[in-house]
C-alpha cells in the first residue's frame, strides 16, 4: 500500500491546524436577499436568496488544492443558518470563542453583525418561530424540556443521499434549459390545469438555482485564472489552469473525466450546504456512479490507482471543512462536531450481483490515508463480497480508523422491502448521515427527524404517567404500579406510554415538516433527488419518489434490563417489593446501595446471550417499531423507526431517573442497539448473539451497533482473519450495521477514571485478553503506556 | 446427543471470544486444579482443586451480611473491614449468595458435561467462520482428564475443533486418552533443566519432557508456549538455547510462542488472601526479540505473545 503524498499531507495539516471559526457570510447574504424579496412567492425568494449567497460569499483556492470550492470563509468553520437553529448561538456568542467544548472563533464585528443585522429579521420568521405557532403547546414544552424526545426539523431537514448519477449525466445547464422549457410552456398556456401555476413557480425557482450553481463555479474558474497568472511554480500554474478549465465545464456540463466528476460533486455539495443545513447531505454510492469515469480515464492512460486515490483524498479533505454550529445544549445531544456526509461503497446492485470494483479500493485507501473525521465511509457487504474487500476493510479498521462502518445488504434490502419498496430499489439503497438507509437518489426521508427516549416511558409506566425528575404528569395514567401483579402489567403500561409519547413526537415532527414546507422550500435540493423535477413541486411537499420520516429510539438496553430485573427481583423471586423498588428509584438509590448492587449484579443483562433478558430487548424493539409504523407523515409517506442515539443517550440521561436496571439518574442511557455500558461480561461473541436476536429488519431507517475494540487485539494475519470472521458471522446472524470503535490510550485513561462505564473493555495481555477495569492501577498504567507507544 | 452426565468438571471460568488460545475465535474452558506451583502463576485461583472464595475488597459495600450467613464463622469484621479466615473457610459459597455487590465470589463450579457443552455450542457460527473451537485450559485440565476426554469426544463428533492447553504433568495414559479427540496441543514448557524446573514449579520436568516426546509422535500439531520470567525460568540466553536444542529433536512442533512476563494476575493473589512473591525484572523488547531469534535459529516459527 502506498503512503500519503506531500499534497495530501499539507492539505490535511491545514485542516487539523486551523482553529474552527464561525462563518457569517452566508447568514448575511441570505438575510439581505430574504428581506428584499418579502411579498414574492416563497420558493422564488428562496431561490433568489441562494443565488445571492452564491454570488457573494468569499471564494478561495488554497495552495496545492486540486478540488476547489469552500463552503465557509475560513475553513474549517461553521455556517450560520439563521432560518434554522443557527441563532441559538447568539445568547452564547460571546463565550463561544472560549468554551471548553468545540470552541469557535468569531470577531467582534461579526458578532455585532449577527446581533444587529441578522437576528432581528429572523426572530419572528425562522422555522422555529413558525413551528411554535402551529404546534400544540404541550409538544413544544416537551421538546424544550429535553427529556422525552428531540425534534430536529426546526433546523431544516437535509439528510439525503443525492442523485449524483442523474446530475452528472445532465449537468446544471441542461437542467436550467429543461426548467426554462417548462416555464415557456406555462407562459404559452400549453395547459390551463390549475396545478400548473404552482409548478411554474417551481420551475422558475429551478432555473434560478441551476444557473446560480453554474455561475458560482465560474467564479472559481476566474479565480483560478487569476492565481495562475501570478503563479511562479510552473507545475502549480499548470494545475491552476486545469482547475480553471474544469470549473468552467462543471457543474454546467456532464464531466469528461474522473477529476471533473469529483469537482462536479464538490460544487454541488457546496451549493447544497448553502441552501440546506449541514447534516447528513450524503454522496451516495460513489464507487458505482464514478466507476465509468475512472475506467475511461485509466483506459485512456490519464489516470491510475495512485492518482485516483490522491484526487479522492482531496475531496475527502474538503468534506472536513465544515463543522456544525451547536450551542451548549446541542453539543450535549450531538457532540463531536459531526456533519455526517456519508459515502456508500461496495455491495450488490439492483439484481443482487456484487459490484465491488477498483474504485471501492481507491476510496478505502483514500480513507485510510486521509484519516480525518469526515466523510463517513460506509461499506456495504453481502454474502458474496470479495475476500479482497474484507481484507482491505479489516486493514483499515485495524489501523485504528473510526469513521468506517459496515452495512449488511441482505438485511437492509429486506428491511426496505418490508416497507413496500420494490426489490430493485431496496437493493440499490445508500446510506445517509451516520447509519440511515434509503433507496439511493430517490428518497427524501428526513432520516434524522427525531430521537425518542424509550427509557423514560418505563419511568412513566412506573409512576402512573409522571416524570419524577421534572415532576410533571406528561404521560398517560396507566394505573397504580403497586397494583401490578406480573411483569406483563408493567409491559402493558410501558407499551401505552410509548404509544402515547410516540404520538406526541410524530405530531411534533409533522408540524415541523409543515413549517419547512411553508417557510423553507429548497429548490436546489429538489433538483438533486429523483422525482421532484418531473412532478414539478418542491421536495418538501412530498415530490420525491420515497418520502419516509425516520425517528429513532434511545435506551433499548436500559428498558430490557429493567424489565428483566423487575421480573426476577420483584415478581418471581420477590427479593424486593414493588414499593421498596419505586422508593429506591425515586431517591436514585440513595441509602439503598445494596439494592442497586443486587440489580446490577444479580439481574440478567442484555448483551450476554441470556434469553431471560434478551427476550425483553426483542419485545421492546418490536413495541417501538410497531408504534412508529402506525403513523403517516405530511409528505404522503410513513414514519419509519431507527435505533441510534448520536449522543442523545447522554442528554436524555440527565432527565431519566434511576431505573430498575441499577442505572442511576444522570448516567447515560444505552446507545443504539448496543448493550448498556459496562454490562457485557461474556465477550464480543455473546454480545453479537444478543444483539442479533432482535429482528433488525424492524428498523428500516437504520440502527447502530458500536463495538469497542482495543487497538492491538487483531494484530497480524491471524488477527485480521478473526476480525473478518467476526464481521461475517455477525452479518450471517442478521446484523444490519456494525461500527468498530478502536480504543486508544485516551479511552483507556477515561476507563481508569470511570471504570463502571467500561466494564466490557478488553485489552490484550501477553497471550490473552483481560477486562481493563479488572487490572490494578499499576498494571493499567503499564497497558496505557504500551498504547501510547503504539501511537 | 445424550450424555450420561455423571462426571462433573470443576470449572472456574468459561471464556467466550478467546482469540489467543489456539486458532480462530474460541471458547476456553478453564479447569480448576493444578499439580504445578509456578512462582509466577498468573491464575492463582486455578491452582487448588476445590472451590474457594475470592474477595475483592474494593467492591465491598460493607453490609456485613456475609458474616452472619457463614456456617463456619470464617468471616469476621475487623474495624470496618471484612476479613476471611481461610483456614476455616470451606468454600461453601453461602456468603457469595448474599453479597450483592459481587465482592465475594466463589471461584470454581462443578458443572455437568451438558452444562459446559451448552455454553461451548453457543459460538459455533463463530468457530465455523474462523476455524476456531473449544480450548481446555486451566489449571491443568488433565487433572480432570475423564471429563475433558468426554467433552472433546462430543465436541469432535459435533464438528467443533478442540485444543488442549497443558503443562504436560500428567500420566501418559491421561494425556493420550484426551489426545484421541484433540486437534491441537498448546504445550507449556517452562525449563529443560530439571533442577530449575523443580525450583520454579515444585515438580521435576521428567514427566513433562517424556510426555512431550510421546505426544510429538501423535500427528497432532503442537504449539510450544514458553513463559519468559527473567531471573526465574530464564536467566540467560543459554536457557533458551537449551529449550531450542531440546525441541529440535522433536517432530510435529508447529510454532513456539514466547509469553513475556506480566503482572496481570497480581490482583487475584490479593483476592485469595495470598502473597505475590515474584519480583522479576521487566523485559525489554530487544531481549525478547533476541530470544525469538534463538528459537528461530532452531528452525521454528516463533511468536511473541502468541499471535502469528
Amino acid at each position: 500500500m502506498g503512503s500519503i503524498t506531500p499534497r495530501i499531507k499539507a492539505l490535511r495539516e491545514r485542516i487539523l491546524r486551523t482553529r474552527p471559526s464561525i462563518s457569517v457570510e452566508r447568514a448575511k447574504y441570505y438575510t439581505e436577499s430574504m428581506s428584499r424579496t418579502e411579498g414574492e412567492p416563497v420558493i422564488i425568494r428562496q431561490a433568489k436568496a441562494l443565488a445571492h449567497v452564491l454570488e457573494n460569499i468569499p471564494i478561495e483556492i488554497f495552495p496545492q488544492e486540486l478540488i476547489v470550492g469552500t463552503m465557509v470563509s475560513k475553513p474549517p468553520g461553521a455556517i450560520v443558518y439563521p432560518e434554522g437553529v443557527g441563532l441559538r448561538i447568539i445568547p452564547e456568542v460571546d463565550e463561544v470563542r472560549t468554551r471548553s467544548v468545540n470552541p469557535l472563533d468569531i470577531s467582534d464585528e461579526e458578532i455585532r453583525m449577527l446581533k444587529e443585522e441578522v437576528e432581528p429579521y429572523w426572530s419572528s420568521r425562522s422555522l422555529g418561530a413558525y413551528a411554535e405557532k402551529i404546534t400544540p403547546k404541550k409538544i413544544i414544552d416537551m421538546l424544550y424540556g429535553g427529556a422525552y424526545f428531540v425534534l430536529t426539523e426546526i433546523a431544516g431537514i437535509s439528510h439525503v443521499s443525492i442523485d449524483y448519477p442523474r446530475l452528472l449525466s445532465l449537468g446544471f445547464e441542461r437542467i436550467k434549459q429543461m426548467a426554462e422549457e417548462k416555464v415557456k410552456e406555462y407562459e404559452e398556456l400549453k395547459s390551463a390545469d390549475p396545478e400548473v401555476i404552482d409548478k411554474a413557480l417551481f420551475y422558475k425557482a429551478a432555473k434560478i438555482v441551476a444557473e446560480a450553481a453554474v455561475n458560482y463555479a465560474r467564479r472559481y474558474a476566474r479565480k483560478a485564472m487569476e492565481l495562475a497568472k501570478d503563479e511562479v511554480d510552473p507545475l502549480r500554474k499548470e494545475e491552476l489552469l486545469k482547475i480553471a478549465e474544469i470549473c468552467n465545464w462543471v457543474p454546467a456540463k456532464p464531466p469528461r473525466s474522473f477529476h471533473e466528476a469529483l469537482q462536479f460533486i464538490w460544487f454541488t455539495q457546496v451549493v447544497l450546504h448553502q441552501e440546506n443545513y449541514e447534516q447528513g447531505i450524503s454522496m451516495g454510492r460513489m464507487d458505482q456512479y464514478l466507476y465509468p469515469y475512472y475506467k475511461r480515464d485509466v483506459e485512456a492512460g490519464i489516470l491510475d490507482f495512485e492518482k485516483a486515490v490522491e484526487l479522492t483524498a482531496c475531496l475527502w479533505i474538503k468534506t472536513n471543512e465544515i463543522v456544525p454550529l451547536f450551542d451548549t445544549m446541542l453539543t450535549i445531544y450531538f457532540s463531536g462536531l459531526p456533519t455526517n456526509q456519508a459515502v456508500t461503497i461496495g455491495g450488490f446492485n439492483e439484481e443482487g450481483e456484487d459490484v465491488t470494483n477498483e474504485l471501492t479500493y481507491v476510496m478505502l485507501e483514500a480513507t485510510r490515508r486521509v484519516a480525518l473525521r469526515q466523510p463517513n465511509v460506509h461499506v456495504r457487504l453481502h454474502e458474496n463480497s470479495p475476500r479482497r474487500l474484507l481484507e482491505a476493510l479489516a486493514e483499515v479498521i485495524a489501523s485504528g480508523l473510526n469513521n468506517v462502518a459496515i452495512f449488511n445488504d441482505e438485511v437492509i434490502s429486506k428491511a426496505l422491502e418490508r416497507k413496500g419498496i420494490p426489490l430493485r430499489d431496496a437493493r440499490n439503497y445508500s446510506t445517509i448521515g451516520c447509519v440511515e438507509l434509503a433507496p439511493f437518489g430517490k428518497s427524501f426521508t428526513s432520516s434524522d427527524a427525531a430521537l425518542f427516549n424509550l427509557a423514560i416511558c418505563l419511568e412513566l409506566a412506573l409512576n402512573n404517567g409522571t416524570s419524577t425528575v421534572l415532576n410533571e404528569k406528561v404521560g398517560l395514567e396507566t394505573g397504580d404500579p403497586l397494583e401490578f401483579k406480573t411483569i406483563d402489567d408493567v409491559i402493558e403500561a410501558f407499551r401505552k406510554q410509548v404509544s402515547y409519547l410516540v404520538k406526541h413526537m410524530i405530531m411534533g415532527s409533522n408540524c415541523f415538516e409543515v413549517a419547512n414546507r411553508v417557510v423553507k422550500p429548497t429548490p436546489f435540493l429538489s433538483l438533486c433527488i429523483e422525482g421532484c423535477f418531473e412532478v414539478g413541486s418542491d421536495i418538501t411537499t412530498g415530490s420525491a419518489k420515497y418520502n419516509f420520516t425516520g425517528v429513532q429510539c434511545v435506551g433499548l438496553a436500559d428498558v430490557a434490563n429493567s424489565l428483566a430485573a423487575l421480573d426476577q427481583m420483584v415478581f418471581k423471586e420477590k427479593k424486593v417489593s414493588m414499593k421498596e423498588m419505586l422508593n429506591a428509584l425515586k431517591r436514585n438509590f440513595e441509602g439503598n446501595e445494596e439494592l442497586r448492587q443486587l440489580l446490577i449484579n444479580r439481574a440478567p443483562k442484555y448483551g450476554n446471550d441470556d434469553d431471560s433478558v434478551d427476550k425483553y430487548a426483542q419485545l421492546v424493539a418490536r413495541i417501538y417499531s410497531e408504534e412508529v409504523e402506525k403513523h403517516r407523515n405530511v409528505r404522503n409517506g410513513w414514519f419509519i423507526p431507527g435505533m441510534y442515539s448520536m449522543t442523545t443517550h447522554i442528554g436524555f440521561g440527565y432527565f431519566t431517573n434511576a431505573l430498575p436496571s441499577g442505572r442511576r439518574l444522570n448516567e447515560p442511557l444505552s446507545n443504539g442497539i448496543s448493550p448498556a455500558a459496562g454490562s457485557e461480561r461474556k465477550g464480543l461473541t455473546a454480545s453479537m448473539r444478543s444483539v442479533t436476536k432482535i429482528d433488525h429488519t424492524l428498523y428500516p431507517n437504520g440502527l447502530s451497533y458500536t463495538v469497542n475494540l482495543p487497538l492491538d487485539l487483531f494484530r497480524g494475519k491471524e488477527g485480521m482473519n478473526n476480525l473478518i470472521s467476526l464481521i461475517k458471522t455477525y452479518m450471517k446472524l442478521g446484523g444490519m450495521h456494525i461500527h468498530f470503535n478502536i480504543v486508544n490510550a485516551n479511552v483507556l485513561l477515561e476507563a481508569q477514571k470511570c471504570p463502571e462505564k467500561f466494564r466490557d473493555l478488553m485489552v490484550r495481555v501477553a497471550g490473552y485478553s483481560a477486562y481493563f477495569v479488572d487490572l490494578t492501577k499499576e498494571v493499567q498504567d503499564e497497558v496505557i503506556e504500551r498504547y501510547l507507544e503504539v501511537l | 446427543m445424550v450424555i450420561s452426565g455423571k462426571v462433573k468438571g470443576l470449572v472456574f471460568n468459561i471464556q467466550r471470544f478467546s482469540i489467543h488460545d489456539g486458532p480462530g475465535i474460541r471458547t476456553t474452558v478453564f479447569f480448576k486444579g493444578c499439580p504445578l506451583r509456578c512462582l509466577w502463576c498468573a491464575n492463582p485461583e486455578s491452582i487448588n482443586p476445590f472451590p474457594e472464595i475470592m474477595f475483592n475488597e474494593a467492591k465491598c459495600i460493607k453490609c456485613y451480611k456475609c458474616i452472619n450467613v457463614c456456617p463456619f464463622r470464617a468471616i469476621i469484621q475487623h474495624f470496618d473491614k471484612v476479613i476471611i479466615n481461610r483456614e476455616i473457610c470451606d468454600g461453601c459459597g453461602e456468603c457469595m449468595n448474599v453479597c450483592y455487590s459481587g465482592a465475594l465470589n466463589l471461584c470454581g463450579k462443578y458443572m455437568s458435561l451438558e452444562e459446559v457443552l451448552n455454553e461451548v455450542r453457543r459460538d459455533i457460527p463463530f468457530y465455523q467462520a474462523s476455524n476456531g473451537g473449544v480450548t481446555a485450559s486451566g489449571g491443568e485440565p488433565l487433572m480432570q482428564h475423564e471429563f475433558v476426554k468426554e467433552l472433546f469426544k462430543i465436541a469432535y463428533e459435533e464438528g467443533i475443533s478442540t485444543a488442549l492447553e497443558t503443562s504436560g504433568h500428567a500420566p501418559w495414559k491421561a494425556l493420550s486418552s484426551v489426545l484421541k479427540h484433540t486437534d491441537l496441543i498448546l504445550y507449556d514448557l517452562k525449563a529443560v533443566d530439571s533442577k530449575v524446573h523443580e525450583e520454579m514449579t515444585g515438580v521435576t520436568n521428567k514427566l513433562i519432557l517424556e510426555n512431550l516426546k510421546r505426544a510429538s509422535l501423535e500427528a497432532i500439531p503442537i504449539i510450544i508456549r514458553i513463559p519468559i520470567i527473567m531471573g526465574y525460568n530464564i536467566a540467560t540466553e543459554e536457557d533458551i538455547h537449551k529449550i531450542g536444542s531440546f525441541l529440535s529433536k522433536l517432530k510435529g512442533i508447529e510454532r513456539v510462542d514466547l509469553l513475556p512476563y506480566h503482572k496481570f494476575g497480581e490482583i487475584k493473589y490479593r483476592f485469595l488472601g495470598r502473597e505475590y512473591k515474584v519480583k522479576a525484572k521487566p523485559l525489554n523488547k530487544e531481549f525478547i526479540s533476541n530470544l525469538k531469534g534463538i528459537i528461530e535459529s532452531y528452525g521454528y516459527k516463533t511468536s511473541i505473545g502468541g499471535l502469528s
